[in-house]
């Protein structure tokens, strides 16, 4: 909860993406000896890589107005500024972290779903 | 429906590329027969003599048309293709529309642009101008592709690879702005010697507000490049499917300025 707290704005599209990925990684799991699951496997990389750009985005915004409120300020705390910084890459870590699960689920069920496709022909 | 439909038919089944690319690269084959069949009947040929003899100069053995695959099965080609050819369903959509609207919010776009303008440096200006310049194109393909709906397959992806290019032009710009503008700050703080926290200060917020920038029109031009791509990937699979007579022309395809 805090780590959605502190990415802000773009938490929440961020939070959303996190569930349509791990969504689709259900749906190729459980659907694809029912159906072509190509497109949905092409769809969690798709939005893994926006979820890493989404977070870089978010992290740069963060950074900004996080360097603009210390502009405006007349003492300036070691503390704050760190915190500062610190809140504004958790989007990226998010977003980075969500292209690697995506990332690798994408290579994986790939492998996985051709092997047991090929199986399924085999007998 | 082309003259060569059935020479069409069985390249189609040899060609060894994924959709779009081979509607792509059947609809060049077809332009480029029904030019060498019209270049044959000017030099006053009869009908079968010209397509006798286009089909001889044609070379579309097994070795030429995976030569010709290998050309358009580049790995960034493919994903490219995978990309504009991706229909995105309503939720998608709507998330997509999320996503960029809660970027544009947390950058706080709407109210500090100006301020987001001054901040970001010098480079500000390319960035700009390199953005308007991927907006004109945009806007042309999009009077080309939707209003005057020229279909023709030689202009069909005129531009779309520039517009995108522009996409990754204008992050380069951001990453690169921020490195000279730790020089420029680096020659000034020279002149006026700075405190190091206020020289890493003023940088970061130049190359932050830049980046914002660059990757903020980056990010909407390349989104305007996926919906004119996947028009036109909409369009290639269209023509070759009427070109090999699989279904009627439609009317809203518009005039079938390519030779197909």
């Amino acid at each position: 909860m805090q780590f959605i707290k502190q990415s802000g704005v773009t938490g929440i599209p961020l939070l959303l993406l996190t569930v349509v990925i791990i969504g689709l990684i259900g749906f190729v799991i459980v659907g694809h000896r029912r159906r072509d699951v190509s497109g949905p496997l092409f769809a969690i990389l798709f939005w893994g890589f926006t979820a890493a750009v989404l977070g870089f985005l978010g992290q740069c915004a963060g950074l900004y107005n996080a360097l603009v409120a210390i502009s405006g300020a007349d003492e300036l705390s070691p503390q704050v500024i760190s915190q500062g910084f610190a809140q504004s890459f958790s989007t990226t870590l998010w977003g980075g972290g969500l292209l690697l699960l995506a990332g690798l689920a994408w290579f994986v069920l790939r492998l996985w779903t051709k092997a047991d496709t090929h199986h399924l022909n085999g007998h | 429906m082309s003259r060569f439909v059935e020479i069409l038919h069985q390249t189609s089944e040899r060609l060894t590329l994924p959709q779009p690319a081979r509607s792509r690269v059947l609809l060049e084959i077809a332009a480029d027969m029904d030019d060498l069949f019209v270049a044959y009947r000017e030099r006053g040929l009869g009908e079968d003599e010209a397509r006798e003899k286009t089909l001889e100069d044609m070379d579309l053995s097994d070795e030429a048309l995976s030569q010709l695959a290998q050309v358009h099965a580049g790995p960034v080609r493919l994903v490219l293709d995978r990309l504009s050819s991706r229909t995105l369903q309503i939720w998608e959509r709507a998330l997509l529309i999320l996503v960029v609207v809660s970027a544009f919010v947390a950058g706080d776009w709407l109210f500090s642009s100006d301020r987001l303008f001054r901040d970001a440096g010098i480079f500000a200006w390319p960035v700009l101008v390199v953005a308007l310049a991927a907006l004109v194109l945009s806007i042309v393909k999009f009077y080309q592709l939707f209003l005057k709906q020229d279909h023709s397959i030689r202009a069909l992806h005129g531009s779309l690879d520039l517009i995108l290019g522009l996409s990754v032009f204008l992050l380069f710009l951001g990453f690169a702005g921020g490195w000279v503008e730790v020089w420029r700050l680096k020659q000034a703080a020279a002149v006026e010697p700075l405190p190091v926290v206020v020289f890493m200060l003023r940088w970061a917020m130049v190359a932050t507000a830049l980046l914002q920038l660059s990757l903020g029109l980056g990010i909407l031009n390349a989104l305007v490049w996926f919906g004119l791509a996947g028009k036109v990937s909409h369009i290639e699979r269209h023509e070759a499917e009427v070109l090999l007579n699989v279904v009627s022309p439609r009317v809203e395809s518009g005039p079938a300025t390519g030779r197909v």
